[in-house]
């Protein structure tokens, strides 16, 4: 059991820095979820606390450890890789084996805790197999099997499921999830799929252009994103932005609608800025309203069975709604508004949130 | 980064160095006898440099092997051009044509790459003498290119099977036939495999020496015969054998050393390993 | 008839004229080889425009293997087994190692790789000529420890008269046993970690062969009326050095292309799981490319088997220390005329190179079935 710490961790390859000034505190038992586009830095992270990669500067610790300059198989983690790296000239139970022996265990201990990785795993049947002769899944239970025989203190994922169809991934992030469960170990997980991310983590990392945007629980991050990025990240289908001005009124966006100011809690001090709003929570109806509620032509609807999109524009901008099934008249116009406290507020300038004034 | 110099990296650079040094001995040890004067070629002194730079082995020998690098020429690029061209459009056949039994038929074809020679000889020899073709080029040529065949269609079809089969299909939606395909799409996208082959061919035919010396007459003895006899004769002095060494050496260590990756590819190719 | 099934036919008869050809002068043309090397063809006339032939059954082999004035084929088939031997492990060893060297990628890799494939571009006639000169007894290789400042070798790299390893040839079958018995055994230990029951199989078959050369010994029949001596001749050691000077690159390059088609996470998933670098290579990386191994000792087998260049080249053909069935064919066949008994070395030299690769291809086109 471990923590593991991140102090101004920095990666640089050549000249190019990628991983800048990373900092952070996982607590011992904590599934963490590092996520981010592709190509943001976050497998690079990973691999630092793997020991896969030097660190450019900064320290990590592992339980108390500093273990910068310690060689992976010392730092007490495990690895599951997206490819699942297995051996393919060994049968997945000296794939899982392997490590033991070159720890030198007793071949006694090796079976055992083998046996017991399969009964898991539900390999048992499986253990005299090459890993080509199983199928993705099965693959997938051996690369964390061999992850499982070597007890460490920190789990670490790189994106283990982005290779399995879509039911197989779902079956096995809750498998996952107990798992973590069972065994309490800290485990830190890295994805570009947000929906692992809110899925699976105790904490969220998320992580843009080699820095930290956030960290937080899923909810926090779901529900207060420090900047345009996460909330655009995170959520599913993501938050619509749409520029807006300060007036005297309230808040005119681009088509001339103006948001009522009344109850509103506005930044004050900035003229240009950009509201946020979550599909899920613009208010929508077919049939005509008055003040504080804009026309909208639907220009189409994507149907997801437990419920629905719609599209429209706002000026250049585009629009999603996300709707709960029910009413499915042909739908082509309708009246939206957006309920004063679900907007979020992002600075014109870096996307940051803005503080609101409190009222 | 900190740079580590230490007894390990060094070690592992003079290892480095001592099979560099292996390797290149022989061609040091060829340069320095082929530019030394006949009279300084010693035994005791025969990793000396030259004392006196001596160009005139390079023209003596090419005056003794020119007839040879002529036929050789000849030799290679017919049987290299041959053997490239049915090569591909067999390794057209077994890629995109298979048909019932088109993979055994490809085997048998490979198991014409592994025999050794010597079983062929005789009724090549034979054969070739019954067809009035025993003595010069066109019968070695024509030897070149049958027993070229199997790495040469091993090769197109390795080459082949990378380009998509819906490619071929979305073609043949557009009409086009087994010829048509071949000369509108696969031989256009195939120049790099006509460039691995037809080096790997080169490289082979020039540098064969069985059939050179079994099958022709002396005046259309290719290059590796003429230096073989060259060389064997014990009156030469050592600088004109290797003079003459390295210019037989020479078209295909220029092939190698310029065109390098598609030799390497050829040679990765003829493992059979897909 | 439809588009596609005359296309089918195009395909066909655009091979057609290959599998004619691959059909004559391959696979007629050994029957005719095993034909010629049941009859008596050769001496003066045989180069007449009908030659005289009869049928004499298997004598050109039966003389070969255990005929007086043969004693020559069979030191150069023992010499073609050490000579095999010797160049499959120096080739495929030194290769592996220069390609574990590169794989750590030097500065300069691009030279060293070419440094270390060159030769492997050049003809044997050409490398040979060098070579012969480099291992010429007082110049060469033999002056090299001087710069040391050591006593020069003197060494007879091609003419050296000793034996090692040297057997009687009348006690071939026992000796035979003998191999059985050591390859089995090791067969056996090696796959005693994978199965137990195919190792002690192996481990009985091994037993029981040596068993039956040792007690049996005696008993077992003779190859020859008279005692003859054969051995590993010390002369085809310069050869077999100019050899794995000149093929070493090839496995390099095929280990090194195996190599780089191993993947970073698999090096990696090694690194976590506590593998030393040559734990990575000995146990992961080589055991991976088993398929690489096997085609670079079937080419190589196929090379040594053949070898007649750089012998005829180093030597010349007539240095009976360094000689080998290959050029002993060219020698019987085109100097001695003896065709129908130059036909039978090619046979024997093809029997010994289709027991390797005869399962090697079937092996590959069940693969290729299977995808």
């Amino acid at each position: 059991m471990a923590e593991v710490i991140l102090e101004n961790i920095t990666k640089s390859f050549g000249k190019t820095e990628v991983v800048h000034n990373v900092s952070a505190h996982f607590h011992d038992g904590e599934f963490i979820v590092i996520v981010g586009p592709s190509g943001c830095g976050k497998s690079t992270v990973l691999r630092m606390i793997a020991g896969l990669e030097e660190v450019s500067g900064g320290n990590i610790k592992i339980g108390d450890k500093l273990v910068n300059n310690l060689e992976p198989k010392d730092r007490r983690i495990a690895m599951v890789f997206q490819n699942y790296a297995l051996y393919p000239h060994m049968n997945v139970y000296n794939n899982m084996a392997y490590g033991l022996r070159l720890q030198k265990h007793s071949k006694v201990e090796i079976e055992r805790r083998v046996q017991e990785a399969a009964q898991l795993l539900q390999l048992g049947e499986y253990l005299q197999r090459r890993p080509r002769q199983l199928s993705g899944g099965q693959r997938q239970r051996v690369a964390m099997g061999r992850a499982l025989v070597r007890k460490p203190e920190v789990f670490l994922f790189d994106e283990p499921l982005s290779n399995l169809d879509a039911k197989l991934r779902h079956q096995m992030r809750v498998e996952l999830k107990k798992m973590h469960k069972n065994l309490g170990t800290t485990m830190i997980y890295v994805t570009h799929d947000q929906v692992e991310a809110m899925t699976l983590a105790d904490k969220i990392v998320v992580v843009n252009k080699g820095r930290i945007e956030q960290i937080g629980s899923p909810d926090e991050i779901y529900n207060a994103p420090a900047s345009m990025f996460v909330a655009g990240f995170i959520g599913c289908p993501p938050m619509n932005f749409l520029p807006a001005q300060h007036s005297n009124g309230g808040l005119s966006l681009e088509n001339g609608f103006i948001i009522p100011a009344k109850d509103l809690l506005i930044p004050s001090d900035t003229r240009q800025l950009i509201v946020g709003i979550r599909p899920e929570k613009i208010e929508f109806s077919h049939l005509q309203r008055e003040s504080g509620w804009l026309e909208v032509d639907i220009d189409f609807i994507e149907k997801l069975g437990s419920g629905k999109l719609l599209y429209t524009t706002i000026g250049p901008q585009q629009l999603i709604l996300s709707m709960a099934n029910g009413d499915d008249r042909h739908i082509t116009r309708g009246w939206i508004r957006f309920p004063a406290e679900a907007l979020y507020f992002f600075s014109h300038q870096d996307g940051s949130l803005l503080k609101v004034k409190s009222s | 980064m900190k740079s580590k110099v230490n007894i390990k990296t060094v070690s592992y650079y003079a290892t480095l160095g001592i099979l560099v040094i292996f390797f290149l001995m022989p061609a040091y040890m060829a340069v320095v006898t082929a530019l030394k004067q006949p009279g300084d070629i010693t035994l005791p002194t025969s990793w000396d440099l030259p004392a006196t730079l001596n160009w005139a082995s390079f023209s003596e020998a090419f005056a003794m092997l020119r007839p040879n690098l002529v036929n050789s020429f000849i030799l290679t690029i017919c049987a290299t051009a041959g053997s490239t061209i049915l090569g591909s459009l067999n390794g057209y056949v077994f890629s995109k044509w298979k048909f019932k039994g088109s993979e055994i038929i490809f085997t048998l074809f490979l198991f014409g790459m592994f025999i050794p020679y010597q079983v062929i000889l005789i009724p090549l020899f034979q054969t070739l003498r019954a067809m009035n073709l025993y003595g010069g080029l066109p019968g070695l040529i024509l030897a070149h290119i049958v027993y070229g065949l199997p790495i040469t269609s091993l090769i197109f079809r390795n080459f082949y099977a990378q380009i998509p089969d819906s490619l071929i299909e979305s073609a043949r939606l557009d009409g086009a036939g087994f010829f048509s395909v071949y000369l509108k799409l696969v031989f256009p996208l195939s120049i790099p495999g006509f460039v691995v082959t037809s080096l790997w061919q080169f490289t082979q035919i020039w540098n064969e020496f069985l059939w050179a010396i079994t099958l022709t007459r002396h005046s259309e003895n290719p290059i590796t015969v003429g230096l073989a006899n060259l060389a064997g004769g014990q009156a030469v002095s050592w600088n004109l054998p290797m003079a003459g060494s390295i210019m037989a050496a020479l078209p295909v260590l220029c092939i190698y050393i310029f065109l390098g990756r598609y030799f390497i590819r050829g040679l990765l190719a003829g493992s059979v390993k897909e | 008839m439809r588009e596609v099934s005359r296309d089918r036919i195009k395909a066909f008869l655009t091979l057609l004229p290959s599998i004619v050809l691959i059909g004559i002068f391959v696979y007629g043309f050994i029957g005719n080889t095993i034909w010629i090397s049941l009859t008596d063809w050769g001496g003066v006339a045989a180069l007449a425009e009908h030659p005289v032939k009869h049928f004499i059954g298997i004598q050109n082999y039966v003389d070969l293997f255990t005929g007086f004035l043969e004693g020559r084929f069979r030191q150069d088939m023992v010499n073609a087994v050490f000579y095999s031997v010797s160049l499959l492990a120096g080739a495929v060893g030194l290769g592996m190692f220069i390609a574990i060297l590169l794989d750590r990628k030097p500065k300069g890799e691009d030279f060293l790789r070419t440094v270390f494939l060159y030769p492997m571009s050049l003809s044997f006639i050409v490398s040979g000529t060098i070579w012969r000169w480099m291992l010429a007894p007082q110049g060469g290789v033999n002056i090299l420890p001087t710069y040391a400042g050591f006593k020069p070798l003197t060494f007879k790299w091609l003419s050296a008269k000793t034996t090692v390893l040297a057997f009687n040839w009348q006690n071939l079958l026992q000796i035979g046993l003998y191999l059985v018995a050591v390859i089995t055994i090791i067969i056996g230990f090696i796959v005693y970690r994978n199965s137990r029951s195919k190792s002690v199989k192996w481990l009985a078959i091994g037993a029981l062969s040596g068993l039956t050369a040792w007690i049996g010994g005696d008993m077992l029949p003779k190859a020859l009326i008279l005692e003859e001596i054969h051995g590993f001749n010390l002369a085809t050691l310069g050869i077999i050095m100019a050899t794995i000077w000149q093929y070493s690159g090839y496995t390099m390059a095929l280990y090194l292309a195996g190599f780089n088609g191993i993947s970073q996470d698999l090096h990696d998933a090694a690194m976590l799981d506590g593998a030393s670098t040559s734990a990575y290579y000995t146990h992961i990386a080589i055991p991976m490319l088993k398929p690489i191994t096997i085609s670079a000792v079937i080419i190589l087998s196929h090379i040594s088997l053949k070898m007649f260049d750089l012998i005829f080249s180093m030597t010349g053909p007539d240095n009976a220390e360094t000689g080998h069935p290959a050029l002993n064919m060219y020698l019987t066949t085109f100097r001695a005329n003896e065709f129908a008994r130059g036909a039978s070395i090619a046979i024997v030299l093809f029997l010994l190179a289709a027991t390797f690769i005869i399962p090697y291809l079937i092996t590959q086109y069940k693969q290729r079935r299977t995808r």
